[in-house]
């Protein structure tokens, strides 16, 4: 299961990163190196690394969705009616998260390939859709009412440190977009897809099928990650999560992944998320003032992003106006 | 059992009401090559995708072993064991040489488990048929183009094709690695495939068909068998038209003064030691392999690139160019290869177009465009040039191939360069059609600009240049005179070919 080249050199590039920066915030920051400060530092950036794992498969099939924080939202919303109204156990959640995000991933899907327009451009629309209708539907009131089962943090224990449901989440969705890309064909064609969609459809596969199957993943997993995050704050605020896609574009880029299509894994993408989270931990750490994360978190991905791009970069060809 | 047969038989198309295709008949026999030649726009692209199922024929049968083929789609064509290896090769760039070769078992069985063991010993097979040696896990990307051809034949060799269809092989290869897939397709046909080899080249064609049909106008005009062609039937059979013997223009001889000097020029890993001088009126050639850094000189020449080392003077002046808007002031100007895409604004007016280069001249003062100025230079150049154009306000798109390639040269003849840097004037341009590209040309020079063309076609090049270099991996070769005589076409040809 040895990844191709390309995304070794991502990993590679992104350990060493994480070395470093680990390596010089234990050292240094006072509180980083807590067990305690991991566990959060991994509960906080699950719901990331859920989103970027389905974006992985939607940028591996050279599609772009940028609306699966809206429709996480739209899911953890029409959980938190379910479970107002009617104590549904875990099984009831699971399915209604899973769910709402499969169908309007599909919807997404549909729209993108019947439509042939940019996928940034279509995509963006329904963000707006699905945000516009929610805070239509909610009026923006947060709900916080759960039932007993949703309130506890920790699902087991492992040598008294608790097993939170968002790492269990994410240690699955793992696991399963991994064995897809990997250990199936399904994995092969997304790639070929992501790497010459032409002649992947004169060589007999379908686009609609294959989109389907992408933006549709992204959108099951957006359901888990809203699930995830409802448990997380106890609280739904429409919208909340509504804004994050590009640090969650950023860190899959970053993990190896190519707005091209056709490149990425699941360890590069976990890392890059890892990257950025560990960046946000150490400043909150430190003391800085929140409003430098953005702007640092934005430098280091521009950084780190570059020589991606210069590798690309075509000579100029441009011709004069 | 008996050897594979394809049949072709009065097939029909059209596109808009356009014939394309007036009813195309042809046969093709396992163990066979057989050749298919004929000019850009004869038919032969359509021809080819309806035998790949890209589109479905009007009228007219196929028949593989005497049975029809109903549905004409992909899936159908590839069952009947038809493959067609377009000039893309639709390969998978991110993909390894394994995952590529085997892709048809992935796509049969999407949901099933990826079987590495199994998925090697196929794609290794499949090399070995046409003794391929390439290292199963490359990425597809990193192999050189004729890697990659090799990787598009095995993988239509890994499922049971009986008919190959390679679209103009050759097309970007070097003799050495043309020879190679010759002996390929030779092996081909000892394993009983029918090959269908597109080529509009002679010396091919006389070297691997046993059977040559020319396509003209939609029809199959002649059919050949092997060793019954010479290169002026083929010439007549594609053109309607005898062939002209390979002759050198009556040029006019250029001035003293050079109009660009270059003096050791370098870019690493593309080219270096560069000297090349280009006189006023005089039309130099610079030949080469794809890939020699022929096209990558050119475009440093015309400021896209940067230079590492090395002089460039035009008129005798230092220049070192930041940007193409620096090359453009002092006088240089640059037509691209793909006339199509890089050269013309399609939506835009032909006036538009052919003005773009000139607006600085065109604007007064206060920025704003002179409309009579524009209007005059762009009715002197349309006639001067003969552009065929009902409204100059037309959108440039609807004017035909050779039309929109003088309105580029229209556009740059406009802002009224010393020197004109041409990269592959003709490339898709059809044998009729040259006549007028080089007479402009010539023209041009008669004007007294320095011109310089870039070819891969070394007929081209000898039959046009005042003087000719030779660029091999990005070294050039002093000038060579084909005028004085001395160097007849197939020494040049032997020194690009090697």
């Amino acid at each position: 299961m040895a990844e191709p080249l390309r995304e070794r050199s991502a990993i590679r590039r992104l350990a060493a990163g994480i070395g470093l920066l680990g390596g010089a915030a234990a050292l240094w920051v006072p509180g980083f190196a807590s067990p305690y400060n991991w566990l959060d530092l991994l509960s906080s950036s699950s719901i990331t690394a859920l989103f970027a794992l389905g974006l992985l498969v939607v940028l591996m099939a050279g599609e772009l969705d940028i609306s699966f924080t809206a429709i996480a939202s739209v899911s953890q919303f029409l959980l938190a009616v379910a479970l107002a109204r009617q104590d549904i156990g875990w099984a009831g959640t699971i399915v209604v998260s899973a769910l709402v995000g499969l169908l309007l991933g599909l919807v997404n899907g549909a729209v993108a390939t019947w439509l042939r327009a940019p996928p940034i451009i279509t995509t963006i629309a329904l963000l707006n859709v699905y945000g516009g209708v929610l805070a239509l539907i909610s009026r923006g009131e947060m709900l916080y009412d759960f039932p007993d089962f949703f309130t506890y943090t920790a699902v087991a224990r492992i040598g008294g440190y608790p097993l939170t449901l968002q790492t269990i989440a994410l240690a699955v969705t793992a696991v399963v977009t991994a064995l897809m890309l990997k250990a199936t064909n399904l994995g092969r064609i997304l790639r070929a897809v992501g790497g010459n969609r032409d002649a992947a459809l004169r060589l007999g596969i379908n686009g609609m099928t294959v989109n389907l199957l992408a933006y549709g993943y992204l959108g099951l997993v957006s359901g888990i990650a809203g699930l995830a995050h409802a448990q997380l704050l106890q609280a739904v605020t429409p919208g909340s999560l509504i804004g994050r896609e590009l640090d969650v574009v950023a860190a899959t880029i970053l993990g190896g992944a190519s707005l091209a299509g056709g490149r990425g894994g699941v360890v590069g993408t976990l890392l890059g998320v890892l990257f950025i989270a560990l960046i946000g931990n150490i400043l909150v750490l430190s003391g800085v003032s929140p409003y430098w994360h953005q702007a640092v978190t934005g430098a280091i991905v521009l950084a780190a992003v570059a020589p991606i791009a210069w590798r690309h970069a075509r000579p100029a060809l441009a011709e004069v106006a | 059992m008996t050897a594979t047969s394809l049949d072709v038989d009065g097939l029909v198309k059209s596109f808009q009401g356009n014939p394309v295709l007036k009813g195309v008949s042809l046969s093709l026999t396992g163990g066979r090559v057989a050749a298919l030649s004929g000019l850009n726009g004869a038919g032969k692209s359509t021809l080819i995708k309806i035998l790949a199922g890209v589109h479905a024929a009007d009228g007219g049968e196929i028949r593989i072993d005497g049975a029809t083929i109903d549905h004409q789609g992909s899936g159908a064509m590839r069952r009947a064991g038809i493959e067609v290896i377009f000039q893309d090769f639709a390969l998978f760039p991110n993909l390894s040489v394994v995952d590529n070769i085997v892709f048809a078992d992935t796509v049969d069985a999407p949901l099933g488990r990826s079987r590495r063991r199994h998925d090697r010993e196929h794609a290794a097979a499949a090399l070995a048929l046409i003794g391929a040696r390439l290292d199963l896990d490359t990425e597809v990307g990193d192999l050189p183009i004729a890697d990659r051809q090799l990787v598009a034949i095995a993988r239509a060799l890994a499922r049971e094709t009986r008919v190959l269809i390679l679209d103009e092989p050759t097309a970007s290869l070097t003799r050495s690695e043309a020879a190679r897939l010759f002996s390929v397709v030779e092996g081909l046909k000892a394993e009983g495939v029918a090959v269908l080899f597109i080529s509009h080249r002679y010396d091919e064609v006389a070297a691997i068909a046993d059977d040559v049909f020319v396509l003209r106008d939609g029809s199959i005009v002649r059919r050949f068998e092997r060793g019954a062609v010479s290169a002026a039937d083929l010439h007549t059979a594609m053109t309607g038209a005898p062939a002209p013997d390979a002759v050198r223009f009556n040029l006019s001889a250029p001035a003293d003064e050079p109009v660009l000097e270059v003096t050791g020029l370098a870019r690493v890993g593309l080219f270096a030691e560069v000297d090349l001088t280009v006189r006023r009126g005089e039309i130099v050639g610079l030949t080469g392999l794809l890939g020699a850094g022929k096209t990558e000189l050119a475009e440093a020449l015309f400021g896209l690139a940067p230079v590492d080392a090395g002089e460039i003077r035009v008129e005798g002046v230092a220049r070192r160019f930041r940007s193409n808007r620096e090359a453009i002031a002092a006088g240089i100007a640059y037509l691209p290869e793909d006339r199509l895409g890089l050269g013309l604004v399609l939506p835009a007016s032909v006036s538009d177009n052919v003005a773009l280069a000139s607006y600085p001249a065109l604007t007064d003062r206060l920025g704003l465009v002179d409309r009579q100025r524009k209007a005059n230079l762009v009715s002197r150049l349309i006639h001067g040039l003969g552009i065929m154009v009902a409204d100059v306000e037309a959108p440039i798109a609807r004017l035909s191939g050779g039309n929109q390639q003088r309105a580029v040269l229209a556009k740059w003849l406009a802002t009224e360069p010393k020197l004109l840097i041409l990269d592959c004037p003709t490339v898709g341009v059809d044998v009729s059609a040259r006549g007028v590209i080089y007479e402009l040309i010539r023209d041009v020079a008669g004007r007294g600009i320095g011109v310089l063309i870039i070819s891969s076609e070394v007929e081209e090049v000898w039959s046009m240049c005042h003087r000719v270099h030779v660029m091999t991996a990005g070294h050039l070769a002093p000038a060579v005179v084909p005028g004085s005589g001395l160097v007849p076409l197939a020494e040049l040809e032997a020194a690009v070919h090697g």
